[in-house]
């Protein structure tokens, strides 16, 4: 090993020649052995060794001479990294030495067939070198590359072949990789020469096309095609015969019909701004010819995907693309033409078939042309032809309206055009309906099991699209829709389609289209599914079966608040038994019955707390009444789940005075638990370490804070009653905590009992907290419950030890900011005391440490300055300085929601600043090149980019403080106030030189100067700071015009240009004294 | 309309288990429940039978409960309750407990029908409010679980095996009620003590053993640190008239209800009509036993039973049917409302409100919006009578 070590040394001695033998060995050394200190050594020398400048020289040596593989990769890796950096610092002859040796290795590779097989691998390595090369190289140093290129294609079919994978690796990189890879100025150029040159590689590719008989050099063809679509001007694609060629010549061959199928795809796609319509309709008739010929309309496709091999699926999903990209964009054009509608309803039937394979992408694909197609049908005429009264239409997610009756009764001519597939297409929704919710199982901090409902995943997404479809669907013809539903409903009943995955499914799509129909006709429907599917219920045995249709029955019911609030009595029955559900012990029933329950109750809450017909009180009494036998036999999830449930209810009470009994009446159960504890804690405090306890008072926590959020504000009645006590619970258990960690040290935090809690403390800032945000009077809030609350919270937080600080005492009082704003200001110094250094410390050592009080600590922070701004101005200049040093160390993580947060303070501080007179100057004058300074060190750094609008957003606004003469005071030394722009270039440019010296000064003053021509327009500055991040990248050499500075200039120039006609239109923002001669009269 | 509230009221179930607790007292039910194939006193005759040849292994369930181990489990898997043809069957069957604690209690139905050996042949509990739970104390540990198996606490106590300390090693199981504010278990019965299982001997015996065991452990009604939460025996009583009687006047808590225990059955599991239930307000009219005042102040408001319903129907139908012959005669606006009608109660209302009535709420399909409320015109109470 440590022989190994020394030989390896060898290596790296440039002055003796290079051992191929031993590289190998190593190389091997590397890529073998599986870990421990060979390996390291291994990596350790071939690191260095890669890094070395010249190390480069050696390449070609490695390549001729070296037996293995891996040693060769590793050689090519050595040469694209001087490529990519270091290429315009080498010398002239030995760019054109390197130049050379890849061609002629990439020729000698290429040129047989076998061979070119063979080396796939390294080939397609050597292609991406050369490509990095002409990156550089090409059009100024090498302007003949591409009729070199195409001339060598025609001598020989394999090197052909190559040559056309090259060009499309070039195609890549110039048109959709250069975001980010290369400069704005230096990607046009580019692009504009590609499109020059490019009727020679055309009529190639067209030759090709025409007359070769080699398949493979035919594919690569077709894949470099494809590429190009994308950006060739269009008179290649429609005034050649290139589609016909496609489409005749190649569709309808199993190799190629997946890559022409693309091609096709990207062809319908095309936004054309002059009229080619004729082919358009070409490119469609056809390509429907010979799809029927191809894959006949009896096919069933769904079985055929099924047993379809990977070429086949992929054939598939390709067609589906096609078909629906080009009737999206073109189907009009077909429309226009009655000779053409049948083959329109035949791609139609197509998409159909598609439509109904098992494969959740495919389904996507065509999902979104149908609910296109759903929409535009219905908006351009909302009217259906049924009505005989005033209309009211419910569109999703916005409230009915009631549009006049409409005497035109003809449906249009479109929708009769579409008619008989959008009945396909409503079954096919039906029968595929997604899942509307998902619920996970997960473990709490208690090492509880609970359910977490799942917001935002692929599946909920689908189940919107669908059902925003089918809405839509379902306006076009309410009769069809209810049909294929009742159709379906009756195979469960009757068997044929019995399975519990459809009559979820069935139930999720009559659910999903809820307030589409008219009230009456939802009312017919709905009392002939609910009474199907109660026989159902009745019909099916067995526990699990049955259970399932009583979930389904629940569902569906929930989803039709309207019809509940419609019919009392019905509601009644439904919420007495779910009731009685709650007491069912089967797996699943209770949590259906509970999440049923708090449905019904957010939509038709009113209805609970007000006297309804036929009944002597309202139903929120009955429920108090018996409140205790309902939720006997639910866990404590499940009674809380039902606790919001009832709140929803009471908070629907507008008469104060009652909605006050019916709460203190809501509370009792939980309040006498609490009492009974608190009672015996006053006697004996030692009640508060026993474990069954604490866990009782978590769970009484967690009760209230459901209510809280039911409630809202009027929580204040229950709130008002607990909260001395539970802050004093909250300081013992800090006591407890604290002492068990003095006795027992940190370890003892990660036990049950000092977790639980924990967990009483944390929910009781829960609680508070969001009663807080939902208050509506600050001024009360803040002169009677916030005192106790610093002063139970504040020492000990301050005192603790980090680990067991609780990160909410700071997410509480980032809320208590937020909503009492001006009310707290005079509190922000005690609770800055308390929790500003001492979080700081646990934050400042690195950027993981102590994750939930760093996110925190600067939601604080951004309360505080947003809100209470005047507390900032008011605390002593040392704390300023550390409040300014910790924005800037959170703009400085990578973590994005602490950059992000870091950014968005400075910019509502700098904001806020601004307005305030004297104190703005001497902020600037002892901050401003501070800020500037660090924000540079973010900007150029590509690990920050995904912060870059915000980062651009505060440039912006600072240079533009500059520039309107907002800073009165003299920020250097060196130059008085009025030169203060002058002054911040030159320190721009002194600190950019010194931290990239591999830059030209040129280049850095255009920089500096587009700093300023883009301050108007942050997009644009966006992109000029891309583009620098670009330019550090490289070693810029000397030879400049690779930089494309001209240009640049001319760009920026422009700007600067249109940003002085903006102001001057502006009376006034320019100075007198700037304005130009022959504006003055 | 009316049809569909009513089918979801009475024939809507997971479980088939006939005269349910959690659902009215068929008596006292607005709607007509579902009616089991065959009446509670002829599925009592039968269970009785029955229980005779059961041959269920009670001590591996009982090793299931005290290791939590479920694998080699008799009890009822779910999956494998596959389809009972007949539903008589699943009435007068006896039910297998379910795996994980789940479904392991006794649980009563309504007295719907009085039986005729009820004074001689039953035993009455009253059963204070409070949770019903499973109680297992195993392994040197006392757990409480719910119906669906969810355990709610686990602590101490002096039952055998149910604290580190104590003498006795085995697993005792037990039926009781939670009482959170005095902190109490009251317990109903008993399933297995120390290691002696009696799932299958009659009540009579079971409640005569439990007495004798509470007395052998006077501790377990005394709080300590190693017995926290009490445990206390619930006195049974004969099921005559003056015993029931002044049973209820002589209560020490707050009665939930009361439950009848017959003599002879062995602990089942689930529902069954061998164990039935009443609240004390229903004593007087299903068992004829008078109660003071302040128990029938319990009977919730607007409580009607199933016959009162339908004539409430009846007259609600004919009135409405006279209500519109009036407006055609005279062109009044649609929007005035029928007589006022009173919602009564069940027979002896005491609580007589009128209220605003409505219309019926059968087959009037067109608009029934809260409006309705604000419209709705107080007229002359009726009095319901029944």
């Amino acid at each position: 090993m440590a022989t190994l070590a020394e030989q390896a040394e060898k290596l790296l001695d440039f002055s003796q020649k290079l051992d191929i033998q031993l590289l190998d060995n190593v190389v091997t050394c590397m890529y073998t052995s599986s870990g421990g200190q060979v390996q390291r050594v291994a990596q350790d020398v071939l690191t260095s060794l890669k890094e070395h400048p010249d190390a480069w020289t050696r390449v070609d040596t490695i390549l001729e001479f070296s037996s293995n593989q891996q040693t060769k990769y590793y050689a090519l890796q050595i040469l694209e990294n001087v490529i990519k950096t270091r290429w315009k610092v080498l010398p002239r002859a030995q760019c054109e030495g390197i130049k050379k040796y890849i061609v002629g290795l990439i020729i000698k590779t290429s040129s047989e067939a076998a061979l070119l097989e063979r080396e796939k691998v390294y080939l397609g390595k050597l292609n991406m070198i050369l490509v990095q090369i002409l990156k550089y190289e090409w059009p100024r140093n090498w302007p003949t590359f591409i009729s070199d290129i195409i001339g060598a294609s025609k001598t020989n079919e394999s090197l052909c072949q190559n040559n056309m994978v090259i060009l499309k690796l070039l195609s890549e990189e110039v048109f959709d990789f250069s975001s980010g890879q290369m400069t704005q100025a230096k990607a046009k150029h580019l692009k504009d020469t590609m499109c020059s040159e490019f009727s020679q590689i055309f009529q190639l590719c067209q030759f090709v096309m025409d007359n070769s008989q080699n398949a493979p050099l035919v594919g690569a063809t077709l894949e470099t095609l494809l590429r190009f679509l994308n950006w060739i001007p269009l008179g290649y694609i429609f005034e050649t015969k290139l589609i016909t060629t496609l489409i005749y010549k190649f569709l309808n061959v199993p190799m190629f019909r997946n890559i022409t199928m693309k091609c096709l795809t990207e062809i319908a796609g095309v936004q054309a701004s002059q009229n080619y319509d004729e082919q358009f309709l070409q490119l469609f008739t056809l390509g429907m010819t010979q799809l029927k010929q191809m894959l006949p309309l009896e096919t069933n496709i769904k079985e055929a995907y099924q047993g379809g091999t990977d070429d086949e699926q992929n054939f598939i999903q390709n067609l589906s693309l096609f078909l629906c990209i080009y009737l999206k964009e073109h189907a009009q054009l077909v429309e226009k033409k009655q000779e053409l509608h049948p083959l329109l309803l035949e791609a139609l039937q197509y998409l159909i078939l598609i439509s109904h394979v098992e494969d959740v992408e495919i389904f996507k694909i065509c999902l979104e042309y149908w609910s296109s197609l759903a929409s535009d049908l219905y908006k351009e005429n909302p009217f259906t032809d049924l009505s005989s009264r005033n209309l009211i239409i419910s569109l999703p997610d916005s409230p009915p309206f009631v549009l006049s009756r409409n005497q035109n009764s003809d449906m249009p001519v479109r929708r009769q055009l579409y008619n008989p597939v959008l009945s396909k297409v409503r079954l096919v929704m039906i029968s595929r309906m997604a899942k509307p919710e998902e619920v996970l199982v997960v473990e709490n901090d208690q090492g509880e099991v609970v359910r977490e409902f799942m917001k935002d995943t692929d599946s909920i997404n689908l189940y919107k699209n669908m059902r925003e479809t089918l809405v839509y669907l379902t306006h076009l013809d309410y009769s069809d829709t209810e049909n294929i539903m009742t159709e379906k409903l009756h195979n469960q009943v009757n068997g044929t389609e019995w399975s519990w995955k459809n009559l979820n499914t069935i139930c999720w799509a009559i659910g999903s289209i809820s307030g589409a129909m008219y009230e009456d006709d939802e009312k017919r429907f709905l009392v002939t599914v609910i009474k199907d599917l109660l026989g159902l219920c009745e019909q099916k045995r067995g526990k699990d079966n049955k259970a399932i249709v009583a979930s389904n029955i629940m569902y569906v019911v929930g989803q039709y608040p309207r019809f509940l609030r419609a019919h009392w009595r019905f509601l009644k029955t439904v919420v007495n038994k779910l009731f009685e559900f709650m007491h069912e012990t089967h797996d699943g029933v209770q949590d259906m019955a509970c999440d049923t329950f708090i449905k019904i109750a957010q939509k038709c809450r009113r209805h609970f707390v007000q006297v309804q017909v036929g009944e002597v009180m309202p139903f929120i009494e009955e429920i108090l009444n018996g409140i205790n036998t309902i939720i006997c036999d639910l866990q404590p999830q499940q009674v809380h789940t039902f606790y919001e449930a009832v709140g929803l209810m009471i908070g629907a009470q507008v008469d104060q005075v009652a909605q006050e009994h019916l709460i203190e009446r809501y509370m009792l159960l939980p309040n006498q638990v609490w009492d009974g504890i608190i009672n015996q804690a006053t006697h004996n405090v030692q009640v508060l370490k026993d474990p069954e306890a604490v866990k009782q008072l978590a769970n009484i926590l967690k009760t209230n804070v459901r209510a809280c959020k039911a409630l809202g504000h009027p929580y204040v009645v229950q709130l008002g009653r607990i909260y001395l006590d539970m802050l004093n619970v909250y300081k013992v258990m800090s006591e407890n905590i604290s002492s068990a960690i003095a006795t027992n040290g940190e370890s003892v935090t990660k036990q049950p009992l000092i977790r639980s809690m924990r967990t009483v403390k944390k929910e009781t800032l829960k609680l508070i907290s969001g009663w807080v945000n939902r208050s509506n009077d600050p001024k009360m809030v803040a002169e009677n419950f916030i005192h106790p609350l610093l002063e139970a919270v504040l020492l000990d937080y301050q005192r603790n030890v980090p680990a067991a600080r609780e990160p909410e005492v700071l997410s509480t009082m980032a809320t208590i900011v937020n909503s009492l704003k001006s009310h707290i200001t005079k509190d922000i110094p005690q609770i800055f005391d308390a929790v500003f250094e001492c979080t700081l410390t646990m934050i400042n050592k690195d950027f993981e440490e102590f994750p939930e009080h760093r996110t925190n600590f600067f939601l604080l922070l951004q309360a505080v300055t947003q809100h209470s701004f005047q507390a900032l101005l008011n605390i002593p200049p040392a704390q300023f300085k550390l409040v300014l040093d910790s924005i800037i160390w959170a703009f400085k993580h990578t973590m994005r929601n602490v950059a992000d947060t870091g950014l968005d303070i400075l910019y509502v501080l700098l904001q806020n600043i601004s307005r305030e007179e004297g104190t703005a100057q001497s902020f600037y004058q002892t901050y401003f090149t501070d800020i500037l300074q660090h924000l540079f060190s973010v900007i150029t750094d590509s690990s920050h980019t995904a912060g870059l609008t915000m980062q651009a957003t505060i440039l912006a606004y600072m240079f533009n403080l500059l520039e309107h003469g907002k800073i009165t005071v003299q920020l250097g030394r060196s130059h008085p106030a009025a030169q203060n722009i002058v002054y911040v270039q030159e320190f721009l440019l002194s600190l950019l030189k010194t931290a990239f010296p591999h830059l030209n000064e040129q280049q850095i003053k255009i920089f500096i100067e587009g700093l300023f021509s883009f301050d108007q327009d942050c997009n644009a500055l966006k992109e000029h700071l891309r583009d620098f991040l670009v330019q550090i990248r490289e070693f810029a050499g000397e030879d400049m015009d690779d930089l494309f500075l001209e240009e640049r200039e001319n760009v920026i120039r422009n700007a600067q240009e249109e940003k002085r006609k903006q102001q001057l239109a502006v009376p006034g923002i320019v100075g007198p004294h700037e304005v130009p001669e022959e504006m003055q009269d | 309309m009316e049809e569909l509230t009513a089918a979801l009221a009475s024939s809507f179930e997971v479980s088939s288990e006939p005269n349910r607790t959690s659902a009215p007292h068929p008596r006292y039910s607005q709607y007509k429940l579902k009616e089991s194939k065959s009446d509670q006193e002829s599925r009592r005759k039968r269970l009785l039978e029955i229980q005779k040849n059961r041959r269920y292994d009670f001590m591996n369930l009982v090793r299931n409960l005290t290791d939590n181990e479920w694998s080699h489990s008799e009890a009822d898997k779910h999956e494998e309750d596959i389809a009972q043809e007949d539903e008589m069957e699943i009435e007068t069957k006896l039910q297998k407990p379910g795996r994980y604690y789940k479904d392991q209690l006794m649980l009563s139905e309504w007295l719907v029908e009085v039986p005729s050996d009820f004074s001689t042949e039953w035993i009455t509990v009253l059963c204070p409010v409070a949770r019903r739970c499973l109680v297992v104390a195993s392994r040197g540990t006392t757990r409480a679980f719910t119906k669906s198996g969810y355990c709610i606490r686990s602590f101490p106590s002096h039952l055998p095996g149910g604290n580190r300390r104590g003498h006795c090693r085995d697993t005792t199981i037990l039926d009781c009620l939670y009482s959170e504010s005095t902190k109490t278990f009251y317990i109903l019965d008993l399933m297995c003590w120390n290691g002696h299982a009696v799932y299958d001997s009659e009540t009579e015996f079971r409640f005569y053993w439990l007495h004798e065991k509470l007395q052998e452990f006077p501790d377990l009604a005394q709080p300590s640190s190693i017995n926290p939460y009490v445990f206390i025996g619930l006195p049974s009583f004969r099921c005559t008239q003056e015993d029931i009687s002044s049973a209820v006047e002589a209560a020490t808590f707050e009665i939930d209800g009361v439950l009848f225990y017959h003599k002879r059955t062995h602990y089942n599991f689930g529902s069954t009509p061998l164990v039935v239930w009443l609240k004390p307000y229903m004593l007087e009219e299903i068992l004829g036993i008078k109660v003071s005042d302040h128990q029938m102040s319990h009977m919730p408001e607007g409580y009607t039973n199933y016959a009162n319903h339908m004539k409430k129907v009846e007259e609600d139908k004919i009135a409405y049917q006279k209500e519109k012959e009036l407006k055609l005669q005279s062109g009044v606006s649609p929007q005035g409302r029928g007589r006022g009608r009173g919602r009564g109660h069940g027979r002896g209302g005491k609580h007589q409100k009128a209220k605003a009535m409505d219309t019926s709420q059968e087959g009037d399909d067109s608009e029934e919006p809260d409006e309705a409320l604000s419209q709705a015109i107080e007229m002359e109470p009726s009095n319901p009578g029944s």
